[in-house]
């Protein structure tokens, strides 16, 4: 296969997708497709009873909110059985302490003397990996988010750098698609390079925190020096406003991000943690959370609130298809990526039990896919230590070690 | 500070964590002398706000907020945005700064000029102090005006509050404390004369334009106002009625606080149009409301937290009560205090509860109303727990009548200002501190302007900026 050599595709959209094969990149000629991890928060809890699959393993029918994604049925692990794995001393109520949590199984940080909450008390497993595989890619990791601001606090990020550090997601397609696929400015390098130089000087000066702040400063302009360009043709340039497009936008922009080897580690985060997004065009007014807590009806919330669980699971079914149409190596890009859709709570009155986390993607063949596995009270901290065997690293504990018992059996 | 004073401050603060409704509470009585608080300041970058003032302040005070949308958000502090000190530069920030700057210093016309014409012209003013020799001279090697003034956005000189132990900090500090943006030449002159008059400079600072609008965002803020543009609500032509609503704030903070009586006194209990003060505006109402119902509970949970200064521990566990269907044609707050009977639930969400419940005379529109879901309302409510806050009242004219003379609303507020004038949370070592601001605040009848004299003439605010 020639090198530029283009498929061209068709998408679910109807459209004509020019998408490159990684066969056709320099340095990977008819070498294995690199392993990719993918993250996909959905916020406030699920409805159990219509979230999880009724049968076993093999012959599991999938519950009513998951309806759009039977045609990727075979492309499933569906869990039962997990639970966030808590200290009971932790602050906050089961919103704060999942969204501190669910990526670092570490207990969420005090916050301040008026015995609020802080923020996650360690990194994310999508940042460990980013550490371990981002150096192969311009972007260690690229974090794309959908209306993700709410008030900068914890309920706000899903991926961490460190404790108390969040790596806020990107709301904006067309700033994705700029630090992507953009040329950077010619002025850039100078520019930074002269910058970093200033941070030097001050860093010297100062010690402590301040100083750790500079390093971290200092260590993001390296990051971005370091960027090498990497041909690979743009998709169109995103115009977007409303929460379903920017959404859409952001799913096309990861995929390709993915395709062209800009980065082997997304998340994907939909709104936040304690949900303020309205669904109009599904008939929920009232925001996500409000909704979930409103005095009416158990029948007219539940029905609203499968309405937005429903919505999101086209969303993932989306991002599944959307994977599945990149060719790569003997299959696609779904072949070689790691899904995994997650949410702050399990059932939305405030819930840590049967927590709602969904497997895709085969993780070159690492995963076994078309599967519900029931288990019996399992840790959260266990999924993500399973997580990180999928994607390569070695560890049989993640997180805080007293809220791990090992990797889960697959 | 004597050892049992401090255990009495850190045990309101401490065993509440474990158990009860509220997180914190407010010193009772003032204790003194105060140590100056020690803990030296996070090094903060400008938050957004204080980015696009400062931008303008000294390059073009025309250029549009589209050349802004891109910074990046700064994590909430204290209730307040410009906790810049929490913020890391991340990668996707050196990317987002990157964009703002260049696309800020391409509409700036520079090309005629030499990058130490670009220094002269901007350079001190950007930095909010002279540059130093080492720095000046590095910029003047490039070549490039453009480049320069690219640079200048992005080096720590611009982005990051001053941690240097001169006149030039404090000058930034009250200014940036007073008006929300740099500071201006009389400061920097002052400053430049190594003795600034802070009274003088904080008095002159308030009577500025630029004050106004600043208190205007710290009300906004502390109002949490910004959920009205990320929200819906039964209300025709929202996105018009949204902004009229925060215009009757800024109109209401301009009279009270600024023209009339300067008082927070003023501030709750303007009596204009049937409506009383900040707790009758609609901004309020609005904010605090479900789609197309009133809801008792977030209204309390402000007042407790914002005006009382308790803030809410989170319902821990599973939150049950909800699943309770309430049947029949019943008021709102009938509808919610069938849902609230648990006792587990009912403990907390009375501190809440009954205090929002006042406010069932205005709708999830901030309309007046008698009759709720054609039953008549009912608008009476109770505080406890709040010292001389507590009492019964008719209905929310009321209630903001008795709150606006309570000095424990004047001591919460106090506290409220320091987490916005320092920038953060007060620590233990403040507490002190803070109880000596709130006397200061009770005692000059509540006046905002000399309470940001009191703050900006203390040692602590002084020592904030010394190493």
């Amino acid at each position: 296969m020639s090198i530029g050599r283009r498929r061209f595709l068709v998408g679910a959209s109807g459209a004509s997708l020019a998408l490159p094969t990684l066969l056709s990149r320099p340095g990977h000629a008819q070498s294995t497709p690199p392993k990719r991890l993918v993250l996909f928060f959905t916020p406030c809890g699920v409805q159990q009873e219509q979230w999880f699959p009724t049968g076993g393993e093999r012959d599991f029918v999938l519950g009513p909110t998951h309806a759009p994604l039977a045609p990727h049925r075979e492309d499933l692990v569906l869990t039962k059985g997990i639970d966030l794995a808590v200290r009971t001393t932790s602050r906050g109520d089961s919103h704060h302490r999942g969204m501190a949590m669910v990526l670092t199984g570490r207990e969420i940080l005090p916050g301040d003397d008026t015995g609020s909450t802080g923020l996650a008390g360690g990194i994310s497993v999508d940042q460990v990996i980013a550490n371990a595989i981002g150096g192969a890619t311009p972007f260690a990791s690229y974090q794309f988010g959908v209306k993700t601001r709410w008030d900068g606090r914890v309920f706000d990020y899903a991926s961490w750098a460190a404790a108390g550090r969040p790596k806020p997601s990107n709301d904006d397609p067309a700033a994705a698609f700029r630090d992507l696929f953009g040329e950077p400015s010619p002025r850039r390098r100078h520019v930074l390079d002269a910058v970093r130089e200033e941070l030097r000087r001050l860093r010297a000066t100062l010690d402590g925190a301040d100083r750790n702040k500079l390093d971290v400063h200092l260590a993001s302009i390296e990051s971005v020096q370091a960027r090498t360009q990497r041909s690979c043709d743009p998709p169109a340039m995103p115009i977007a406003e409303d929460f379903g497009a920017i959404g859409r936008a952001q799913t096309d922009l990861l995929v390709r991000a993915l395709a062209c080897d800009l980065t082997r580690v997304a998340t994907l985060q939909w709104s936040t943690g304690v949900s303020h997004q309205a669904f109009p065009w599904l008939g929920v007014n009232d925001s996500h959370h409000d909704t979930t807590h409103s005095p009416e009806s158990i029948e007219d919330r539940t029905g609203k609130l499968l309405a937005i669980e429903h919505w999101y699971a086209e969303q993932f079914a989306y991002l599944l298809d959307q994977l599945e149409q990149v060719p790569e190596g003997e299959g696609t890009l779904l072949d070689h990526t790691l899904v995994v859709w997650f949410n702050e709570l399990s059932f939305s009155a405030h819930g840590t039990t049967d927590m709602p986390f969904v497997l895709a993607g085969r993780c070159g063949g690492a995963l076994e896919t078309g599967r519900f596995l029931q288990f019996d009270r399992k840790k959260h901290n266990d999924l993500l230590v399973t997580v990180l065997n999928l994607m390569g690293q070695e560890v049989s504990t993640f997180g805080d070690p007293e809220l791990c018992d090992g990797p889960l059996p697959l | 500070m004597v050892f049992s004073a401090l255990v009495r401050r850190l045990g309101l603060v401490l065993p509440v964590l474990v158990t009860g409704c509220f997180a914190g509470d407010a010193p009772e009585e003032p204790v003194a002398p105060c140590d100056v608080p020690t803990t030296p300041p996070a090094l903060s970058r400008l938050s957004r706000a204080e980015y696009v003032r400062t931008v303008r302040a000294v390059l073009d005070p025309t250029l549009p907020d589209d050349v802004f949308r891109d910074l990046p958000f700064e994590p909430n502090v204290g209730g307040f945005s410009n906790g810049a000190g929490a913020l890391n530069d991340e990668v996707l920030h050196v990317d987002r700064y990157y964009d703002v700057a260049e696309r800020i210093a391409t509409r700036i016309d520079v090309a005629a000029m030499t990058p130490e014409m670009v220094i002269d012209e901007y350079g001190e003013r950007l930095f909010r102090r002279p540059l130093d020799d080492g720095e000046r001279e590095r910029l003047m090697a490039m070549s490039d005006p453009t480049d320069v003034l690219v640079t200048m956005l992005m080096s720590p000189g611009f982005s990051y509050h001053s941690s240097r132990a001169d006149e030039w900090a404090l000058a930034s500090r009250l200014s940036y404390a007073i008006t929300g943006g740099p500071p201006d030449a009389a400061l920097l002159a002052a400053a430049a004369s190594g003795r600034i008059d802070v009274e003088a400079q904080v008095r002159r600072l308030f009577a500025t334009p630029a004050a106004r609008d600043a208190m205007n965002r710290v009300v906004f803020e502390w109002l949490q106002l910004a959920a009205l543009y990320d929200t819906w609500r039964d209300i025709e032509d929202f996105e018009t009625e949204r902004e009229v609503m925060v215009d009757e704030i800024e109109a209401l903070v301009g009279r009270t606080v600024f023209d009339g009586p300067g008082t927070l006194e003023a501030l709750l209990s303007e009596s204009r149009d049937g409506r009383v003060g900040l707790l009758g505006t609609r901004a309020f109402l609005v904010r605090f409301a479900r789609y197309d119902e009133s809801n008792a509970v977030q209204r309390g949970k402000f007042i407790r937290e914002q005006l009382l200064c308790q803030p809410i521990n989170p319902a821990s566990g599973v939150v049950a009560g909800m699943f309770r269907p309430v049947e029949g044609q019943v008021t709102t707050r009938k509808k919610y205090e069938m849902l609230v009977t648990e006792p587990a639930c009912a403990t907390c969400h009375r501190q809440m509860d009954s205090i929002g419940f006042a406010f069932e005379g205005f709708d999830h529109a901030g309309r007046p109303r008698t009759e709720d879901n054609g039953l008549p309302v009912d608008t009476t409510s109770t505080i406890v727990g709040a010292g001389d806050a507590d009492g019964s009242f008719a209905d929310a004219a009321a209630l903001s009548a008795h709150l606006a003379k309570s000095e424990y609303v004047a001591r919460c507020v106090a506290r409220t200002m320091f987490r916005y004038t320092f920038r953060r949370f007060e620590r233990p070592g403040d507490a002190c501190y803070v109880d000596a601001l709130g006397d200061e605040f009770v005692r000059k009848g509540g006046r905002f302007e000399d309470l940001f004299v009191s703050i900006a003439t203390s040692d602590a605010f002084a020592s904030e900026v010394a190493p």
